[in-house]
Order: structure tokens, then C-alpha cells, then sequence
């Protein structure tokens, strides 16, 4: 059947790219592979609908990623969002603090899913707010929300102190 | 990634937001592979065509919350089909997807010292998936990695056919469970467990992993997706410091026990293992029970206390050094009251080690003898155990804390075995007691259908239930 045959090359072709963003915005390779799994095997059943989509992996990333947001999110993980949060970057001088890039990944896994999934898309993925907002199911002004704010809570992260060394001062 | 995009106001030369891209392309080469996950949801999917779309019309007059259902139900339907049980009538199963199974609302019961508390109470209900798939699990060992990062032995109705299947299942929020498909072995108890095996599993980390039995050995190296068979097998299994310990042992004619028991190592994910050795050759048992404390390992031999003969005494081997060096420290329970016997030993933190004990003639009495100093010498703690037998089970947690079954229920002391009070609500036969830290521990009670979790050293249980 050729639409079994449209299905297979897809999969072999786009796992990699899926089991990437789906990584990123799990932090986990189990959960990355299940999630990409579920996704796909999900929307087997209506794959003509994915074949007739102006772009295929746009549409399948979209799923993956509202299967993403929907299945973690919690009432109490809600964000509420702004229109045109402006983006500054902060006046302390960041640059030597974020060396080790382990310390942002770290960062960038303590945010909400909705915050994360906005970053990666936009900053691995390279999407517009617009496409973002399509892969997430949500308004471009929440989008930007949510990327202002992850960026925020990531550069609060890094700029943090480090604690007090113990021992005697004197 | 696919194509240039221009930065927004305030973000070029953001060094936060730099260093994210940076990070972000770094991770993503860490990555699972694709290529074995494509091929397996390929093989999930292609003996059922997709479906079409309802007509519109239909579709127009059902409630917004039946579409969910639904389109549960689709997955479902696909998923089921081939769940990732073991099958023994057929070679041509296909690797399946992951399928999910659901847990029954919780109950905590909380237990104190002296005085119980009467009265269970509700906590949150777990998560629930898929209630479609897995049916009458019954979990036959567990290993976590982590606090919630876990794996199950189980087996299930089968899917395709009848009988019971072998099931190996995952958690990683230590309430919803998942099956991983193409487990390489059997499981104990189900049809007549045809080689290879196993009986136990247990995981180093969130990758290396081992199952086991008598006559079969598997190592994962990629969180159970995939097994490799090694040679022998194993009666117990222990990883700590980077080291994994197996106790061996071969079985002949004029040995009632565990014979020729042996102690090897190897470093973690790998195939070349290195006998040690003990203090003893040509080691004869009635029984063995093995136990890991912190950077310790101790193994307990235990000689058969029937034959009447009063030198038939257990020995103590312990090793400091992740399994490479053993010493006899000799029978750990103190032969104060006539001739006492040792039939197991847990370790907890500290340099704290339990022994069970039991007194050769009647009326038996039950006991625990501790030692605060890695095993080498142990004192009989007053006090009598209400529920131990010859066969029981003994737990350390945090270093005041043990935990004993003797096969039906549990019981608790908080002071080092001097009293012991029953933990309400940990019902039928318990197969499994096992401590992820000093206060996380977990028991399979319920003849396999129940997890019970602490995380306050067995002061208070959360029970998981599976359909």
C-alpha cells in the first residue's frame, strides 16, 4: 500500500531529527523514544493527513510536541502569558559564567515543559514564533512569553552566586 | 537549524542565549539512535492499515470528550496488537511498541514504633495510562536505579494466545509502569520457564543492567532495549562502585544446596568477569544470601542445620573493596543461646550489618544479631522476631532501621531488631524487599500484583496496584 510505503520512508527518515527535538525538550533518551513512538504510531492511522500537509515534518513535530505539552501539563504548571514582553539582556556581564554548557542544560531542565519546548523550538529548531506557536498550539504572543521568560529564568540561573566557601575568613 | 532566522530585538550577542544554542546543539548529539526505533515502529504498525477518517457527519454529533476517547481507543487497538510481551509459540513476532499499564488508586498506610496507626490513609492517585493492554501483571523482581528510575520482572496474560508471558517493565516516576518489548528471556513461573531463565534483574544505572537466573545471564547496555546472553549464570547480583558482583554456583549429585559457590567481578557493561577468591574452596551450602552496604558486600553461606551435626556453621565472607578481596569473618549469630543458626544478612549505611538468627533447638526462637563494624564482630540484640522463619527475608534500610518477611507480610523494627511491629496493609505473599537509599524501599507484596514504596525508612507505604 503506498501510503504504508509513505509511512515507512518518513520513519526512517525523520526518526533521527524527531528523537533530537524530542530529546531536547524531554531531557531524557527514554522518554525521547517514547514520546516519538507514541507519536508516530498515534497518528498512523490518519497518515494520509500527514502526507497532505505542505510540510510533513512540520505537521508530525507539531503532534509531538502537543503530545509533549499535553500529556505533562499540570493545572498548577500553567503559565499565564504577555503580549510583547520586551527581551534585554541583562547588564551583568554573563559571558564567563556560562562556560560550562552542562550548567545551562542543567538550567534549561529545571524550566516548565511549555518554556523549554518554546527554547528548543526556537533556538535548536530555528523556528519562528508563529511556527513555534503552530508545534505548540498556542498564540504567537504566548510563545513569546514563554521565550522570554525561559530566557530569563535561564540567565537568573546563571548569574546566580556561587555559595560561600565554608571555612574561617581570618 | 533548517534555515537562517533573524535574531529578534535584544538577542544578538546574548550570551545566555549563545550559550543555549551551543548547549542545545552539544545535547543533541546525545541523542538515542534512530535507527532500531524506526525499524520498530515500522514493524509496530505495518500489518494494520490506516484507518480513514469517520464520515463528518457522524463525527459532528459526538461530545468534545468522546474524541479523546476515541482516538485512546486507535492507539490502543494499534498498540495491543503488539505489545511487547514475550511469546513462546511463535518466531515471527515483531519488535512492538512500548505499551503502558495502569495502577489502581494508592493507599498509604503509615506504621510507627511502638504503636501503629490503626487506620490507613488515601493519598493522590497515581497517574493512569492505558488500561488495555498489560493485564493480570504480576511483578516477579524490581531494581531501581534511582529513587523513581526503575525496572520490573513480571509476567502477563499473553496477548496473542493464552497462558502467561514474560513482561519486563519500566518506570521512571515510580508510580506509572511501561513494558519493554523483546525481552531475550523467559521469566520463572511462566510456562515451565524454558531456557534461557531468569529470575531477577538489576540495574547500575539508567543503561547497564542485568538479568539473571540459575542458568542464564543477560546484560543491557542501553536501559533494556536490548539483551546480551553471557555465559553461566548467576544467584545473585550486585553492582556497586563501578563493579558487578555475581555469586555463582553449580549444583551435582551429594550437594543438597548451592555447591561450588563462587564470587566473580566484572566492571560494569562488560563481558571479561574475574573469579575471586574466597576464603573457603569447594564451598558447599544449604543457602546463600548476598547484601551490599554502601562500598561492602557481604555473602552469608549457610551450612544445613538438619543434619544434626554441630559443626555445620555458617561463614560471613565480606569484602571492602567492590568485590575483589573476600575475608571469612566466620558465623556472624552468637552461639549464646546453645547452638544458634545464621539463615540471612542485610547491610545498611553505616558500617552496619543484620543477621537473622535462630536457635537450633526447640522452641525456636528468632533474633537479630548486629554488627556496627563492616561484619567483623556481631552482638545478639534482646528481643524476638513474631513472623521469622527458616525461609525469611531480611532488609536493612537506614542503619537503625530492618525490615524482615518471612513470606507473608512485613515487619518493622526501628531499633535494631529489638522490637518489631507488623506494617499494616502489606498483605499476601511478598516476594521482593529491596532499599534504593537509606529511606526509599520498595516491597511486592499481594503475590506480585502490588508495589508497596517508602520514602521515610518504612514509616509510611504507598501502594501501587495493577490491574
Amino acid at each position: 500500500m503506498q501510503t504504508e510505503a509513505g509511512y515507512a520512508t518518513f520513519v526512517r527518515e525523520h526518526t533521527r531529527a524527531l528523537l533530537r527535538t524530542a530529546y531536547l525538550i524531554t531531557g531524557s533518551r527514554l522518554a525521547a523514544e517514547e514520546l516519538v513512538q507514541d507519536t508516530l504510531v498515534r497518528l498512523y492511522p490518519k497518515w494520509h493527513r500527514v502526507e497532505s500537509a505542505d510540510i510533513p515534518l512540520a505537521y508530525v513535530r507539531r503532534a509531538l510536541t502537543n503530545g509533549y505539552v499535553n500529556q505533562t501539563r499540570r493545572p498548577s504548571r500553567r503559565e499565564f502569558a504577555f503580549e510583547d514582553v520586551p527581551e534585554r539582556v541583562d547588564e551583568h556581564d554573563a559571558v564567563n559564567q556560562l562556560a560550562d554548557r552542562d550548567e545551562i542544560w542543567s538550567a534549561l531542565r529545571g524550566l516548565p515543559n511549555r518554556q523549554r519546548a518554546a527554547l528548543v523550538l526556537r533556538f535548536f529548531e530555528d523556528l519562528t514564533d508563529a511556527e513555534s506557536a503552530d508545534a505548540l498550539g498556542c498564540r504567537v504572543g504566548t510563545v513569546r512569553s514563554l521565550v522570554s521568560r525561559g530566557l530569563a529564568a535561564l540567565r537568573d540561573e546563571m548569574t546566580q552566586p556561587s555559595p560561600p566557601q565554608a571555612g574561617r575568613t581570618a | 537549524m533548517n534555515k537562517p532566522i533573524e535574531p529578534r530585538p535584544g538577542e544578538s550577542g546574548d550570551p545566555v542565549v549563545d550559550a543555549l544554542r551551543a548547549s542545545l546543539t552539544e545535547h543533541a548529539r546525545h541523542a538515542p539512535a534512530a535507527d532500531v526505533l524506526a525499524e520498530r515502529i515500522i514493524a509496530s504498525v505495518d500489518t494494520r492499515p490506516p484507518a480513514r477518517d469517520l464520515p463528518r457527519d457522524r463525527r459532528r454529533g459526538w461530545s468534545t470528550w468522546t474524541l479523546p476517547l476515541v482516538a485512546a481507543g486507535s492507539v490502543a487497538a494499534v498498540v495491543g496488537a503488539a505489545i511487547g510481551i514475550a511469546h513462546y509459540n511463535t518466531q515471527a513476532d515483531k519488535a512492538p511498541p512500548a505499551a503502558s499499564i495502569s495502577v489502581s488508586p494508592s493507599v498509604t498506610h503509615q506504621v510507627s514504633t511502638p504503636a501503629p496507626s490503626p487506620s490507613p490513609t488515601s493519598s493522590p492517585s497515581p497517574t493512569t495510562i492505558d488500561t488495555s493492554t498489560l493485564h493480570h501483571v504480576e511483578i516477579i523482581d524490581l531494581t531501581f536505579a534511582g529513587v523513581d528510575d526503575g525496572w520490573a520482572l513480571a509476567s502477563a496474560d499473553c496477548i496473542r494466545g493464552a497462558g502467561r508471558c514474560t513482561a519486563l517493565l519500566r518506570t521512571t516516576d515510580g508510580k506509572t509502569w511501561k513494558s519493554i518489548p523483546g525481552a531475550a528471556f523467559h521469566v520463572t513461573g511462566v510456562n515451565d520457564c524454558t531456557d534461557p531463565c531468569v529470575k531477577h534483574v538489576r540495574f547500575a544505572n539508567d543503561q547497564v543492567g542485568y538479568a539473571y537466573g540459575q542458568s542464564a545471564f543477560f546484560m543491557t547496555s542501553d536501559g533494556g532495549q536490548n539483551w546480551q546472553r553471557q555465559g553461566g549464570g548467576a544467584e545473585y547480583v550486585e553492582t556497586l562502585a563501578g563493579n558487578v558482583i555475581r555469586v555463582v554456583s553449580s549444583s551435582h549429585g551429594g550437594c543438597p544446596g548451592p555447591c561450588d559457590v563462587q564470587v566473580e567481578t566484572a566492571a560494569l557493561g562488560s563481558t571479561t568477569w574475574k573469579t575471586e577468591t574466597l576464603a573457603s574452596t569447594s564451598i558447599r551450602a544449604a543457602g546463600l544470601s548476598f547484601t551490599r552496604g554502601g562500598s561492602d558486600a557481604y555473602l552469608l553461606v549457610t551450612r544445613n542445620p538438619a543434619g544434626g551435626a554441630a559443626n555445620q556453621t555458617s561463614t560471613l565472607y565480606r569484602s571492602i573493596d567492590r568485590g575483589l578481596t573476600w575475608t571469612a569473618a566466620g558465623e556472624p549469630c552468637p552461639q549464646t543461646s546453645g547452638e544458634v543458626d545464621s539463615y540471612a544478612v542485610a547491610a545498611g549505611g553505616d558500617s552496619r550489618v543484620s543477621a537473622l538468627c535462630g536457635t537450633r533447638q526447640a522452641p525456636q526462637r528468632w533474633f537479630v544479631a548486629t554488627s556496627s563494624d563492616d561484619g567483623a564482630t556481631f552482638s545478639e540484640r534482646p528481643g524476638t522476631i513474631p513472623t521469622a522463619t527458616a525461609t525469611a527475608t531480611l532488609l536493612a534500610g537506614d542503619p537503625t532501621t530492618v525490615l524482615i518477611t518471612g513470606g507473608i507480610g512485613l515487619s518493622r523494627s526501628t531499633d535494631g531488631g529489638r522490637s518489631w511491629v507488623a506494617v499494616p496493609g502489606v498483605a499476601g505473599a511478598v516476594s521482593f524487599v529491596g532499599f534504593e537509599s537509606d529511606t526509599v524501599g520498595r516491597v511486592v507484596g499481594d503475590n506480585g500484583r502490588a508495589i508497596w514504596t517508602t520514602r521515610d525508612a518504612g514509616a509510611s507505604w504507598t501502594k501501587v496496584s495493577f490491574g
